[in-house]
């Protein structure tokens, strides 16, 4: 009778081990030619919780990380939900081509995945996974993701409304692409870019600073 | 004995001819919840078709020349003659009542046993560009799941891509003409609006109507 009641406690134990924390490795791969991801939030969160809604105006945080590669108030926001956050896998940018791996003990409520961070050169550009579900089976998981538009500055492509540029492709003297401040998230409809490194519309580099989805290769490998 | 074979035989054949019949009962009838979001910055889309259909029927096909019903749709998004289509393989149609502006969601409940569901609406301030589903099983949904699709655009290849005002609807043009001026008159995927910022002086268009894919999540719930 002890021995089954032991036997009992064990299987228990056992069980409550699979659902309390989830072992996944993320493999984050820069799908351009010419742009740089800024330092990456990758967060596993409770289903109930995201960074943003598609077609809704973005939060003061997201807004940050998308225009100024500011990650922080993300990463608190998603804190205070009991999140298990990795910040800055890649330690810095995560230059075109290349990719980044990192892991993360996921505690039983936190079960969907956000990937997180600002595409340079672009205005208010960033690259997400938003909420994407984590698989309870063990294997590996390939996920296509996108570019984003936060919706917050206007798509000038004026140097001196971006950060910076990894890469130092762009030009200056640009008299601006658009003055459209859209309003809402969406998908990004990509650089345009000129020829002219003094002059025209744009000061980024039209040969190498565009890009089309998808913008990232994600790899989320469950254990 | 052999007579009775044969008969039962035939019998079969003529239960499955019915159930077959109208597009209907490949599927128990279900309702679903279908969500049509628009992602784009500025290409407000057209009132969007949903078909629900059996197997026979087929919306567009890539690599084969668009339908006239889909022409009108993606040349002018006036969506009638594919709503209209009365292909037995088609069970019911559905049209939204007014545009799907940039950010917004439109939901269309729908009661229906068919298998399969198709999908357009016309990006409008394009020659001919559709963001299309086609033929997606919606049998395998089970009941309070739902599935997220992207859908991405495509070009009707019945209109030349000039980009002019005077060709595009959202931009005052014309908008269906039969005349077929396309070189390549085959539906295919989008490659895009270039614009004047982009350097087509002659476009109509600016930055912000380029878009790339996806232009449309759509996002259907089996309720039961």
């Amino acid at each position: 009778m002890k021995k089954i009641i032991a036997s009992t406690i064990a299987s228990v134990a056992l069980l409550s081990q699979s659902l309390l924390a989830q072992e996944i490795d993320v493999k984050i791969h820069n799908n351009t030619n010419g742009i740089y991801f800024t330092p990456l939030l990758v967060s596993a969160h409770p289903a109930s919780t995201s960074i943003f809604s598609l077609g809704s105006a973005a939060s003061a945080n997201l807004k940050a990380m998308a225009e100024g590669g500011d990650i922080s108030g993300l990463s608190t926001d998603l804190a205070s939900v009991s999140s298990n956050s990795v910040e800055n896998p890649a330690g810095g940018m995560l230059a075109p081509g290349a990719s980044t791996t990192t892991s993360i003990s996921t505690a039983l409520e936190n079960t969907n995945l956000t990937i997180a961070s600002m595409l340079l050169p672009t205005n208010d550009g960033f690259v997400s996974l938003n909420g994407w579900k984590i698989p309870t089976t063990a294997g590996t998981y390939t996920i296509n993701i996108n570019a984003y538009d936060a919706g917050t500055e206007a798509n000038s492509e004026k140097i001196a409304d971006i950060p910076a540029d990894p890469g130092l492709k762009a030009g200056t003297g640009g008299t601006g692409v658009s003055t459209v401040i859209e309003g809402f998230v969406h998908i990004h409809r990509g650089n345009i870019g000129d020829s002219d490194p003094t002059g025209g519309k744009s000061d980024l580099d039209v040969s190498s600073q565009r890009w089309l989805n998808p913008i990232a290769t994600v790899t989320v490998t469950v254990k | 004995m052999i007579f009775k074979i044969v008969f039962s035989s035939i019998l079969a054949v003529a239960s499955l001819t019915i159930t077959g019949c109208g597009g209907g009962s490949e599927n128990s009838v279900s309702q679903y919840s279908i969500k049509v979001q628009n992602l784009t910055s500025a290409q407000p889309m057209s009132p969007v078709a949903v078909i629900l259909h059996n197997s026979s029927y087929s919306l567009f096909t890539v690599g084969s020349s668009a339908s006239l019903a889909l022409e009108k749709l993606a040349e002018d998004g006036d969506n009638s003659s594919v709503i209209a289509d009365t292909n037995t393989n088609i069970e019911q149609t559905k049209s939204s009542a007014v545009l799907l502006t940039p950010s917004s969601v439109q939901d269309i409940e729908i009661t229906s046993q068919s298998k399969y569901i198709s999908f357009a609406t016309m990006l409008v301030n394009t020659n001919d560009a559709f963001a299309g589903l086609n033929s997606y099983d919606i049998s395998t949904i089970a009941v309070g799941e739902n599935v997220e699709i992207d859908i991405i655009a495509y070009d009707a290849g019945t209109e030349k891509n000039s980009e002019t005002a005077q060709t595009i609807p959202g931009t005052g043009g014309e908008g269906f003409n039969s005349l077929r001026d396309d070189a390549n008159s085959i539906v295919r995927a989008h490659s895009g609006v270039i614009s004047i910022d982009d350097g087509l002086n002659t476009s109509g268009l600016t930055s912000i109507h380029k878009f790339d894919n996806p232009v449309v999540k759509l996002t259907i719930t089996r309720i039961n």
